[in-house]
């Protein structure tokens, strides 16, 4: 029926409510949070640009994200090395 | 056919030039485009193909109609946050002012449109098959379309058929001179003969509040790529319930073989439109769009200053409507095309010369007029474009009042 009416193909093989994926490993919740974190840098960037002069607030702000980003890689490595 | 391997290096680390990181842009199209920081995450969580299409319902089986992404809440917010009843996302706003023509008209119809539209709009009526009237503007140096004369044209058009016109639209804010027009008068005309009235909000929706139930709007087109940070292809289709059957009819063709029907399909939208990281990156941005319009007059603030600050370069006039009312900016620059009349790089002077200030966006070979957008500049970069060009008029000798 799903087919005859043009729904996706994971509504026709899984059916409508199946997830098992939704909720991923750490480690890939880490590798996207530390990409997001990444983006986030770049959109403060984008705000200087172009030549990124920052004042003690920003810098403050962009060395937190890193400090979290790293946080984060080192959680990954963790995960990897457990695997 | 096999391509060769090395012919294929070329795709596979793509890079922009010229990127937001990097540089100042100020091209007139690109600045309400220029995603946030949630559009930038979303487009790595929803880049795969068909990835929005996840969970898409089996028995209501439309892009519209999906909650998981919540597409179908994003649909009645982005109506209501328009003034408008129902909203398609669709590739483009020339899209979406086609498929208005097209469900609206009959081949041979007339449309009545400004005189300032996009050319996508000629365009759109073209496919359609119709004829046009254009509402004329003022000309040098203000350009400005005369609103009242759309009731001239329709009674041209009635005169000339016997019928009135099947649609007027007008570009709410044009792509040329950055003018806005003042939509409620052209909505009152068209609610006086009762003639379905388009509003291209390409340049305004998503940049500025927009209330398509207080301007009159029967239709509002618009751009997601240019005014509401999303990638392209984006552009917004938004109704009034009036016009929902017309414009949103459904399929009612039957395969001659297999009797197939598709009776929950929308025939103009071809099904499913805008599925993907272009839809997702609209919606991620949605909450900053949201919270932006208010602060639109901060942005028209920033164009006066810069276009004051650029006035006091000789030759300098800015083009279209005084004071700006918009971002967007037409620049006469008499001084500067003087100059390139005797430069070795000719016309590309000025570009280049920014380009090495780390601006860019001013249409290569221009100097006699350009455009350019401030849209979302911080007043730092609206401060160094001004001493950008500050600098590059006194390295030319060009006088600063």
């Amino acid at each position: 029926m799903a087919e005859w009416l043009g729904g996706g193909l994971q509504t026709r093989l899984l059916g409508f409510e199946s997830s098992p994926w939704l909720h991923g490993d750490l480690m890939i919740s880490e590798i996207k949070e530390s990409i997001n974190d990444l983006i986030k840098i770049l959109s403060i960037l984008r705000k200087k640009a172009p030549f990124h002069n920052l004042d003690e607030n920003e810098k403050k702000e962009l060395i937190n994200i890193l400090e979290e980003i790293s946080k984060r890689i080192n959680k990954i490595k963790e995960e990897i090395i457990k695997k | 056919m096999k391509i060769p391997k090395e012919r294929l290096e070329k795709y596979r680390n793509i890079k922009r030039e010229f990127s937001e990181e990097e540089y100042i842009n100020i091209h007139p199209i690109q600045r309400g485009g220029v995603l946030t920081e949630e559009a930038m995450r979303a487009l790595i969580e929803f880049g795969d193909g068909y990835s929005v299409c996840d969970f898409c319902p089996p028995k209501e089986a439309r892009l519209d109609m999906i909650t998981r992404p919540p597409i179908r809440d994003f649909y009645e917010d982005l109506a209501k946050f328009l003034g408008m009843d129902y909203v398609r996302v669709v590739t483009r706003c020339r899209e979406a002012i086609f498929i208005a023509f097209k469900m609206l008209s009959k081949p041979n119809d007339y449309v009545i449109i400004d005189s300032n539209a996009h050319y996508s709009t000629y365009l759109a009526a073209e496919l359609c098959e119709l004829r046009i009237k254009e509402v004329p503007n003022n000309g040098y140096p203000e350009f400005k379309i005369n609103l009242e004369a759309y009731v001239d044209k329709i009674e041209e058009v009635k005169k000339e058929t016997g019928k009135l016109p099947s649609a007027i639209l007008l570009t709410h804010v044009d792509y040329l001179y950055g003018n806005l027009n003042d939509a409620k008068i052209v909505g009152k005309i068209a609610k006086d003969y009762n003639i379905p009235f388009i509003l291209n909000c390409a340049y305004s929706a998503g940049l500025m509040p927009i209330n398509g139930k207080e301007l009159g709007a029967d239709i509002i087109t618009g751009s997601g790529h240019k005014s509401w940070a999303a990638s392209a292809p984006t552009g917004i289709l938004a109704i009034n319930e009036s016009l929902k059957e017309k414009i949103l009819a459904r399929s009612k063709i039957s395969g001659d073989i297999t009797k197939r029907e598709f009776k929950n399909k929308e025939v103009a939208l071809l099904g499913c439109t805008v599925m993907g990281a272009p839809l997702i990156t609209l919606m991620a941005s949605f909450p900053k769009i949201v919270e932006r319009v208010e602060k639109w007059e901060e942005e028209v603030n920033k164009t006066r200053y810069l276009v004051s600050e650029l006035e006091r370069i000789e030759g300098f006039k800015q083009l279209g409507i005084r004071p700006k009312l918009h971002t967007l900016t037409h620049m006469e620059s008499e001084s500067f095309y003087r100059v390139s009349l005797n430069h070795k790089r000719k016309g590309f002077f000025l570009y280049e010369e920014l380009r090495e200030r780390k601006i860019v966006g001013i249409q290569p070979g221009l100097t006699k007029h350009f455009k350019f957008n401030t849209y979302g500049l911080t007043w730092e970069q609206i401060k160094y474009v001004r001493d950008a060009f500050f600098d590059i008029a006194k390295k030319y000798n060009i006088e600063i009042h």
